[in-house]
């Protein structure tokens, strides 16, 4: 029996899209404000992020775990920069990409020292660093998602963990 | 789950502490997005429905062409070869086909047999004609069932046009037909039924011993054109 079925709608098939956006709109727009500090640039950073996850819908499993929030906010802030990288070539500010950090993360409390050292690093390295060990993609897999390549995500990756350990140091902290 | 190789007492280090990092991260954004309420501005509202149409259609198209894949793995380990006789080429071709078509509240089934005697003879019959700037780019030959996949070169794969022919010996069809209207028309002699549903064109009928259907994300009328220059081609006049 040959049994062919056109693509059928379901309610229960909702579009994982329209769950992704509904869910995370705000602290994706969030997360690219505390960069590039402006209402329109964010949002046009959260739709370019959008627009990249949708080529990676199905490698996207359960939409409300912790894997799948920390990957789309991690995609929203990557692409944030990629919008201050343009910014400086139309000389619109002065700041190095290499030096930009997410405005949340650079207070430091007692009892989360590493934890906090770590959240303080340039968002180029903290993105690559938070895909790898927390999110645990291969670097092939971040290079995909970042839209950079294999060698450039070994290289952040790389200088990331000079400066956490220059960062670690100059805190005391021992590792 | 990617196996955890630490190379350095950083990367000791970072799989120990990074998760906790990243909570601590989200948390601090879950805390803004909470106090300040953001309410996108209409120019993102409008961006991101024009978004969420182009996931969905891609997201019906992948399903849909796992699902055909499927289907043609299914049908050839179910597929009948036992043929009783060939048919003379100088007889008149009768109709062998038999079909049951059953209308669900959603979506519409057709299941096709031969007559008990009667003999498949697969021809495969191209599209002559394919709409501007088409092009074939792949192809799945089963020997009684073929695919053929086309795309319009400039706009890739949301472009794209389905083209399938096979015997109809115990074949069963279901089409989306939800809050469609199927329509027919005489081409060339053949009842071609077609219809368009969720930005989806489907045209589809059946010679004496084989069915036809061409599916795509366009205008039916496009396909209706390429249905055309098959059952008016001379190869499809000889069988």
């Amino acid at each position: 029996m040959f049994l062919y079925m056109a693509a059928i709608d379901t309610p229960e098939e909702k579009s994982k899209f329209e769950e992704l956006y509904r869910k995370y709109k705000e602290i994706m727009y969030y997360a690219a404000l505390g960069i590039l500090k402006d209402r329109d640039q964010s949002e046009d950073a959260v739709s370019q992020a959008l627009f990249k996850i949708i080529d990676h819908l199905d490698e996207i499993g359960d939409i409300d775990s912790q894997k799948t929030k920390g990957f789309v906010i991690t995609v929203a802030e990557h692409t944030a920069i990629d919008c201050y990288r343009k910014m400086r070539r139309e000389k619109l500010t002065e700041m190095n990409e290499w030096e930009v950090y997410s405005q949340y993360t650079q207070e430091f409390e007692e009892g989360n020292e590493v934890e906090d050292c770590i959240n303080s690093l340039p968002v180029n390295y903290a993105a690559v660093l938070r895909l790898r060990y927390s999110l645990g993609y291969s670097d092939e897999e971040i290079a995909k998602f970042l839209g950079i390549t294999k060698e450039n995500v070994r290289a952040r990756a790389k200088r990331g963990k000079e400066k956490l350990g220059q960062i670690l140091k100059e805190r005391g902290i021992r590792y | 789950m990617k196996i955890q190789i630490a190379e350095d007492k950083l990367d000791v280090l970072l799989y120990e502490h990074m998760p906790r990092a990243e909570e601590k991260w989200i948390a601090a954004l879950e805390k803004r997005a909470v106090e300040e309420e953001y309410v996108p501005s209409k120019r993102f509202r409008e961006e991101m429905r024009g978004l969420a149409d182009k996931a969905n259609r891609m997201e019906r198209r992948k399903r849909m062409i796992k699902l055909l894949k499927h289907a043609a793995a299914v049908f050839l380990v179910f597929l009948s070869v036992s043929f009783i006789a060939c048919m003379s080429v100088e007889a008149t071709r009768e109709e062998f086909i038999r079909f049951i078509k059953k209308i669900h509240a959603d979506w519409t089934e057709y299941k096709y047999d031969l007559e008990e005697g009667a003999a498949a003879e697969f021809v495969l019959i191209e599209p002559g004609y394919l709409p501007e700037g088409y092009r074939e780019y792949d192809r799945e030959d089963m020997g009684d069932v073929v695919h053929i996949y086309y795309q319009n070169e400039k706009q890739g794969i949301d472009t794209e046009i389905i083209y399938e022919e096979s015997t109809a010996d115990g074949l069963t069809v279901g089409l989306d037909t939800e809050g469609a209207i199927i329509k027919t028309k005489d081409i060339g002699g053949e009842n071609v039924e077609y219809f368009e549903n969720k930005d989806m064109g489907y045209v589809y009928w059946t010679d004496a011993d084989t069915y036809y259907n061409i599916i795509g994300y366009i205008d039916v009328n496009e396909l209706l054109k390429m249905a055309d220059s098959i059952i008016n081609s001379k190869k499809y006049k000889e069988k």
